[in-house]
């Protein structure tokens, strides 16, 4: 069955419980099915940093597929079997 | 009589020479013209140390200054800065650090330090409230900066006393040298270590059971609350606060910003076992915070077995797991940890001491140092055994290590052989660890900082990731998408100039730029107008605070085009605009600098082809005795 890795990052990791999963990929999915796929799966507290009540994308969201910055809209992001989706929260510093 | 509060109205004058203290007055004109801090640093060394001062020399000062809202109930607001000439880089110099001591300095009733003189022998400052002298430190030169710390402790001060000093690399000039405070902070950049060290000043040390003083206790007290709250309020307060800066390690490795191989690659394929997670799990001990900092992002650290067992560090950063690790191709976390504390203790800035290191490396690489040239040292990527001697050795100016203690700028003057390529400074300021070709706000920033490479003074932190929503608070819709995307130019002149001009007023009124003011981009302009009305009693209209911040960075850069600066000292190394970076969201990506700069220097009013501040621009700040100075006829 296709599937895709997603990678979890910072307080994303500790919500979620665990690193990384395999997570099986429905045919012609985009980056936001696949939002809404873990935030189903996975309830709270992980739904409410992926998606908005209004399903919108949380806008301190930061998403990789295959290491390239997402910086559009997910449901217009294509995703393919043995993709790799980095999910972080938006920290930044130095 | 000084009329502001929040201010303690005097600054201590110590002449090392003659072995002079003094206090005098704060001037009101000063605290108007550029508040306290880093602006109050930036007009003393303007007025005192010229081009001709040779930054180890008597004549330069070392100017120990925290600001009118250090001290106060304001989040995160117990920063101190030190400004001098750099030995480093020739040119104006400065270094911050949070922790203990400048809200000190402020209880014990001093806004400032100002050292100025060489002492004959070794001596410390220790200062109790009114009450300052110096004293002899015969038996602690040659101490780290732990054992400083402690032996003051014990000799004079007591357990609560707040020390600065230097280490032995500071002693031996080492241009990269830091000065070192209470629990580990640092004034890590600028090498102001080493002028320290030129005057025989071992250490400051202060004791204070002062206050500050407010003009509006009550509006202060509620801006205070307000902004306490919506620091932990903020969307990535939790992320920020759990992880501190080494929560950036793994997200900064897939944009191709980690610098890897002295700049050759942006991606370390090792990163998870040197981010945050892996040092959590490693050494964590507790969570720390800075004096008044509703974040925490410092920790305490110990390594609990192995080769460097019992090695304790505060604030291991994000800039050190860089510099120690990818940098150098290593994912020898505990080497990490260990050249952290090596540095603390010896006194280095950990940035230009890992920099020093990879530029080795990749001379070794390149075949133009060999083995007799480093003294038997095996300089290939990824051994952090030989790392940990050859930072040893920069400390003691030893072998190899004497001509790297210089900076890189100079070790490749006297190597040659091509060696200048593969130097990674601005201005001889060694880069931080942040990428141009990967965010080209911080390649603007690295170019145009007054202190040389540099990613704290304009700070770009809206395109690091994408903050669209603080983008479109603080700059409105019609500067997204672009101001929110890394890899775009589009308006990122004006970000970095706005970041310069926020990092100056940041700086001179003593509070964290990783605590809300840039992380988290909570805490903005109108924010620190309103604290700083509230506290001192200035009038402070946002318009006022900002011409204050472009006054401060203005006359910086006036200072430097004293000292011979121009817009082709404005430049990144060759590698970012010729070699593609071959890494992550970076793929194939270079920066071309030069229209960045164009536009830069006319959002500031500079001429475009000197890159100095024109005569009008100068005198619409009211700088016109810098004016003057500038351009003579």
């Amino acid at each position: 069955m296709p599937a895709v890795t997603v990678r979890y990052h910072n307080i994303l990791r500790s919500a979620v419980g665990l690193a990384e999963e395999s997570v099986p990929l429905p045919e012609n999915a985009a980056l936001y099915g696949l939002l809404e796929a873990l935030a189903e799966a996975r309830g709270s507290p992980l739904g409410e940093m992926l998606l908005k009540a209004d399903g919108s994308v949380v806008s301190h969201l930061v998403m990789f597929v295959n290491r390239k910055l997402i910086t559009g809209d997910p449901r217009s992001v294509p995703l393919a079997d043995g993709d790799e989706i980095l999910l972080f929260p938006s920290v930044s510093g130095g | 009589m000084f009329p502001y509060k929040g201010f303690a109205g005097k600054w201590l004058d110590v002449d090392l020479t003659h072995g002079t203290l003094v206090a005098r007055e704060m001037s009101a004109t000063w605290a108007e013209r550029f508040l306290g801090g880093n602006g109050l640093g930036t007009q003393m060394l303007w007025e005192k140390v010229g081009p001709d001062v040779d930054p180890l020399g008597p004549e330069n000062l070392l100017i120990l200054a925290a600001g009118p809202l250090v001290g106060t109930l304001m989040p995160n607001s117990c920063r101190m800065e030190a400004v001098a000439k750099s030995p480093l880089t020739g040119i104006y110099g400065d270094a911050n650090a949070g922790g203990f001591f400048g809200p000190e300095l402020k209880f014990a009733g001093w806004d400032a330090v100002v050292v100025r003189g060489q002492a004959p022998r070794p001596v410390y400052l220790a200062i109790a409230d009114d009450r300052a002298e110096l004293r002899d430190a015969a038996e602690i030169w040659g101490q780290t900066t732990s054992q400083t710390e402690a032996s003051i402790r014990r000799q004079w001060g007591g357990p609560g006393v707040k020390v600065a000093c230097i280490g032995p690399a500071g002693e031996r000039l080492v241009r990269f040298a830091s000065i070192q405070v209470t629990s580990q902070r640092s004034l890590g950049r600028c090498g102001l270590g080493a002028v320290m060290g030129s005057k025989n000043l071992k250490a400051v040390a202060v004791r204070g059971q002062g206050s500050v003083r407010f003009a509006d206790p009550a509006r202060s007290h509620a801006l205070a609350v307000d902004f306490h709250l919506r620091l932990r309020s903020n969307p990535i307060y939790k992320a920020v606060s759990a992880h501190g800066t080494p929560g950036i390690v793994s997200l900064m490795d897939p944009l191709g910003r980690f610098p890897t191989r002295n700049f050759q690659a942006g991606s370390f394929p090792d990163v998870d076992k040197i981010n945050a997670e892996a040092l959590e799990k490693r050494a964590l001990v507790r969570h720390l915070a800075c004096s008044g900092c509703p974040i925490g992002c410092d920790k305490l650290h110990l390594l609990p077995d192995g080769r460097f067992a019992g090695t304790t560090l505060h604030s291991v950063e994000y800039e050190t797991l860089n510099a120690f690790g990818a940098n150098l191709w290593s994912g020898d976390l505990d080497a990490i940890l260990k050249a952290n504390r090596m540095c603390d203790d010896l006194g280095m800035d950990t940035i230009s001491a890992g920099r020093a290191i990879s530029f080795a490396m990749e001379l070794w690489q390149e075949e133009i140092l060999n083995l007799e040239e480093t003294g038997g040292l095996w300089l290939e990527w990824g051994n952090a055994g030989e790392a940990l001697r050859l930072l040893e050795q920069i400390a003691a100016r030893e072998g190899l290590g004497d001509l790297l203690a210089e900076g890189v700028r100079r070790a490749a003057q006297v190597i040659g052989r091509g060696s200048e390529e593969f130097a990674m400074h601005v201005k001889g300021m060694e880069i931080a660890a942040q990428d141009g070709r990967a965010q080209r706000s911080m390649g603007l920033a690295h170019a145009t900082s007054n202190r040389g490479a540099d990613h704290l003074k304009a700070f770009p932190v809206i395109d690091e990731t994408g903050y669209p929503d603080e983008a479109r608070r603080r700059y409105g819709e019609a500067f997204l998408p672009e101001m929110a995307q890394p890899l775009a130019t589009r308006h990122k002149p004006f970000l970095v100039k706005d970041g310069e001009d926020f990092g100056a007023v940041v700086d001179s009124v003593g509070v964290c730029k990783s605590g809300g003011t840039f992380v988290l981009a909570e805490l903005y302009w109108p924010d620190l107008a309103a604290a700083l009305e509230a506290v001192t009693g200035m009038e402070m209209p946002v318009e006022r605070l900002k011409q204050i911040g472009e006054r401060i960075y203005n006359l910086q850069r006036s200072y430097n085009v004293l000292h011979g600066i121009s817009r082709t000292d404005d430049r990144l190394p060759r590698r970012f605009s010729q070699e593609p970076s071959p890494s992550g969201n970076a793929a194939g990506q270079v920066i071309d600098l030069e229209p960045m700069l164009d536009e830069y220097y006319a959002l500031r009013g500079w001429d475009l082809c000197t890159g100095w501040p024109t005569p009008d621009r100068l005198r619409e700040l009211g700088l016109e005795e810098t004016a003057c100075r500038l351009y003579p006829e």
